[in-house]
């Protein structure tokens, strides 16, 4: 069955195709550095993200009282249809 | 004629033979590639697990905070480990930053296969194993991070959290694991260490580098009073953070699985880590006996407690997964029993004497067991021959990994956790954190439709109490905000 099926003949041209052109090649450093640049974007933007939102939320809870914050809240109630 | 006749039938033979010797090795591959993948597959009942046991433990008002740590930890991790982690795996064996390549002991060529450049770390048609192998690490990678997760919930910025597990998850762990968990490491091939399912170098390590942290990061407002007794949280879902502890248990049958080698043209049958034969079943029945003994235990130390008694059971599977490629059932069952019992009495120390706020027990039951699980195979283990050079564990093996574990995982999880905090980027702020994380975070409750009570907290004295005045109360006490807390909308 499998002579019938080029597998072998397709591989490397899939292999390379998938790889960018191979290991230790150009394409693959280039993707590589790529990645790295967003793995180390990504953990800066998410300590700056949420230094923002937790010093905001620092003020706000400053202003308006901490205790206003803490106390029990009702449920929101929900949209029923009115029948007609 | 008849030896022409015989020479080309003995070719035909031969052609034949090396053709079902290739399509052997590639099912023998195949086999290899689809076990491994299905490994991690149920190693992902571990993360679940562990992200509905923390929201489960978390009051209402930091559910979502505490579950999004869990699935942020799989964002930062993989990159991680992929771009750096498992080059150190790789390439660190004998240490650092001696080319563990070059070494006669390490494995041949493992360093440059695990460059994220290299032909193992992208597609590879030629290469059926690598990429599972690869997976598999990177599971437990995560594992490294749940650990630590559960305990620092409630009060520790998320992206502080994430900073920390890219430290413990790509490198701390990792590193330890060269040592000390791979055929090549130099704990192995000269000391004999041996901790064949990661009793150390996961979870020990992973709990002492929440330890690190835990004591930079502080308790929660309110855990103790002004004597320094303890309070204790009620978490939000108790049914919850058990389920989860089931999806954990779960789990580590597929952690178990992948901390074993097959691959049947290499190995004549199953080999652990270190390339020592063991087998499925008995790794299989060690950790189910020990999650019996480790119930056991757990209920009886903690007089029936829920909570403990599902930690019992992770707390006894860890204590005898160094060993659990060796032991006995019989004894897997004392020793998991002993295990858990360790695991309650640590857990009331680190919370009551040493007061680090422990939120679900981890430095207890994944730190304090873990070593203990590392001792245990220097006393019940002795003499067992462990990894290619066939270097007989003992006590003096096993204390030598220890000492080398401490300072690896404590120092890092310490000094990282100080810079954070020196910049001001650790902990939450204090009004942020009486309100709720959830609010500041995702600015919404995720009850919306089930009213809020006042908060209740369990006394030192067992007494169930409302919250709101104790917290303010610790809050005022505190040198945090320069506003009194008091003064709001109903002072």
């Amino acid at each position: 069955m499998f002579d019938a099926f080029p597998y072998d003949a397709w591989g490397p041209e899939v292999a390379d195709f998938w790889a960018w052109g191979g290991a230790n090649s150009t394409g693959t450093y280039l993707v590589t550095a790529l990645g790295l640049l967003l793995m180390v974007a990504s953990l800066v933007g998410f300590v700056r993200q949420e230094t923002g939102r937790l010093n905001d939320q620092q003020a706000r809870l400053l202003r308006e009282g901490i205790l206003t914050h803490m106390r029990p809240s009702a449920p929101t109630t929900p949209t029923t249809p009115t029948s007609e | 004629m008849t030896v022409s006749l015989f020479s080309s039938l003995l070719a035909d033979t031969a052609s034949d033979i090396k053709a079902l010797q290739d399509q052997l090795k590639l099912d023998s591959q195949i086999l290899a590639e689809t076990f491994y993948f299905w490994t991690v597959v149920v190693m992902w009942l571990i993360h679940a697990g562990f992200m509905a046991y923390e929201a489960g433990a978390a009051r209402r008002k930091n559910v979502m905070s505490t579950a999004m740590k869990n699935i942020l930890t799989i964002a930062v991790v993989t990159p991680t480990f992929y771009y750096f982690g498992w080059y150190v795996y790789g390439c660190m064996e004998e240490g650092w930053p001696k080319n563990g390549h070059m070494s006669p002991d390490a494995l041949p060529g493992f360093c440059g296969l695990t460059a994220p450049w290299s032909a193992a770390s992208g597609p590879n048609l030629q290469d059926h194993i690598s990429g599972v192998f690869f997976l598999a690490f990177l599971l437990f990678s995560w594992t490294t991070g749940s650990i630590m997760s559960g305990a620092l919930i409630e009060r520790i910025r998320l992206s502080a959290y994430l900073v920390l597990t890219a430290l413990l998850g790509s490198f701390v762990w990792i590193l330890d694991a060269a040592w000390g968990w791979s055929a090549g490491g130099w704990l192995t091939t000269r000391f004999g260490f041996h901790d064949a399912i990661a009793s150390g170098v996961v979870h020990g390590v992973a709990g002492l580098f929440t330890l690190g942290v835990l004591i930079n990061l502080g308790p929660r407002i309110g855990k103790y009073d002004f004597k320094g007794r303890a309070r204790t949280f009620r978490g939000h879902n108790q049914h919850l953070t058990l389920l989860g502890l089931m999806l954990i248990f779960t789990g580590f049958y597929g952690f178990y699985a992948a901390c074993l080698v097959i691959q049947s043209t290499v190995f004549p049958g199953w080999v652990n880590i270190y390339l020592s034969p063991t087998t499925l079943g008995a790794i299989a029945m060690v950790i189910t006996i020990g999650f019996a003994g480790g119930f056991t235990g757990g209920w009886f130390a903690s007089k029936g407690d829920p909570f403990w008694t599902l930690s019992g059971g992770l707390a006894g599977v860890i204590a005898v997964s160094a060993g659990a490629d060796v032991y006995h059932p019989s004894l897997a069952y004392l020793l998991s029993f002993s295990g858990a019992i360790v695991a309650v009495w640590a857990g009331k120390f680190i919370e009551q004497r040493l007061r680090l706020d422990d939120a679900v027990g981890a430095v207890a039951v994944h730190g304090v067991c873990g070593f203990y699980g590392v001792l245990l195979v220097g006393i019940f283990a002795g003499g067992y021959p462990t990894g290619i050079n066939n270097i007989e564990s003992s006590m003096g093996g096993q204390l030598m990994g220890i000492m080398a574990f401490i300072p690896l995982a404590f120092l890092p999880g310490y000094f990282a956790s100080l810079a954070l905090k020196k910049l001001n980027l650790l902990r939450v702020p204090p009004e942020v954190e009486l309100e709720g994380l959830d609010m500041a975070e995702f600015h919404q409750d995720f009850f919306p439709e089930f009213a809020s009570v006042r908060e209740r907290i369990v006394s030192p004295d067992g007494e169930i109490e409302d919250a709101v005045p104790i917290l303010i109360d610790a809050y005022d006490r505190s040198s945090y905000g320069k506003t009194p807390a008091g003064v709001g909308a109903e002072s």
